[in-house]
């Protein structure tokens, strides 16, 4: 009677089950993706935040946060060209406290410092910025 | 009586330490020599402002004025005086904390000077719309329109077959 159980245990955590679970979450995050592009392509910002959230609250690997920042950038992009950089800040945000390592974050922060600099906050831009350098040192990178 | 003998017995003399007959003998002598009967009465004012002195000290007031000035200032250098037994553990203490904090400071102090930070973020501002330029597109002010990349699509499939290879 155990050992049936016992061998589907086995069976349930042989190597491959992280990658299958990798493949549903990479799937579901893509799908996200393409509803928030498409949201802001129709100027439909006032739900962005809510798909969007969807997609940074999936605690993704740390192996594959770089995934998140890049997903971030570029709807933080699309909503700089429809003027709407608030929403934009507000993303970036969301992934900063999404991703864990120093680089990533240090990567979000200078896009950060970029929409500050756009918006005519040349402060915010500083201090953005500069964190994103401490975090660079932080890392190890240049 | 001598001049010398009467002047070594004076302060003896004034505090009635004397026998009968030597304090007669003085008395004697004192009577007869001006220089011995000045130096009598100088040493019995000397006596009387040392006995007003210590009378001033003896209150209360004063007293606190002096022994501060009687006891020794502790020196900063002088830990064993300042916290007693404990001064090992203090000191060690700062020492420590020394360590620990004189590395932050100097690193702080040795940042990214603000002029350099601000060169760097203008670099970055316009290599990044340089970026935007190529991304949407624009001719003559209009944007083209714009594509996007989804960084979650599996870009791991197989070649795309090139419809015009005549294959």
């Amino acid at each position: 009677m155990l050992l049936p159980v016992l061998i589907l245990h086995f069976l349930a955590v042989l190597p491959g089950e992280g990658q299958r679970d990798w493949d549903e979450v990479r799937r579901i995050a893509e799908s996200q993706h393409e509803i928030v592009m498409l949201l802001i392509q129709n100027e439909k910002f006032e739900e962005v935040l809510g798909e969007t959230e969807k997609i940074f609250s999936m605690n993704f690997p740390v192996e594959y946060q770089g995934l998140l920042v890049e997903g971030a950038e570029e709807i933080s992009d699309a909503l700089i060209h429809n003027k709407q950089h608030l929403l934009a800040q507000k993303v970036l945000d969301q992934c900063l406290e999404a991703v864990t390592d120093a680089d990533l974050q240090s990567r979000v922060c200078k896009i950060k410092a970029y929409l500050f600099k756009k918006m005519g906050d040349d402060e915010e831009a500083v201090n953005f910025f500069r964190k994103a350098i401490d975090l660079e040192k932080k890392s190890g990178q240049p | 009586m001598e001049c010398r003998t009467c002047c070594e017995a004076l302060t003896a003399f004034l505090d009635g330490e004397l026998s009968g007959l030597e304090r007669r003998a003085v008395e004697e002598h004192l009577a007869a020599c001006s220089a011995c009967q000045e130096n009598c009465e100088s040493l019995r004012y000397s006596e009387h402002l040392v006995g007003a002195a210590l009378d001033e000290m003896l209150a209360p007031p004063s007293w606190g004025r002096i022994v501060p000035r009687l006891e020794p200032r502790p020196s900063w250098l002088d830990l064993r005086r300042l916290f007693g037994w404990a001064w090992q553990p203090v000191f060690l203490t700062v020492v420590v904390l020394a360590v620990l904090l004189v590395p932050g400071f100097l690193e702080n102090g040795g940042g990214v000077e603000d002029a350099e930070l601000e060169m760097m973020l203008s670099q970055y501002v316009r290599e990044r719309d340089e970026m935007e330029n190529l991304h949407y597109g624009i001719i003559n002010t209009e944007p083209v329109g714009w594509v996007y990349y989804n960084p979650y699509a599996d870009h791991s499939s197989s070649e795309r077959r090139n419809p015009y290879s005549g294959e």
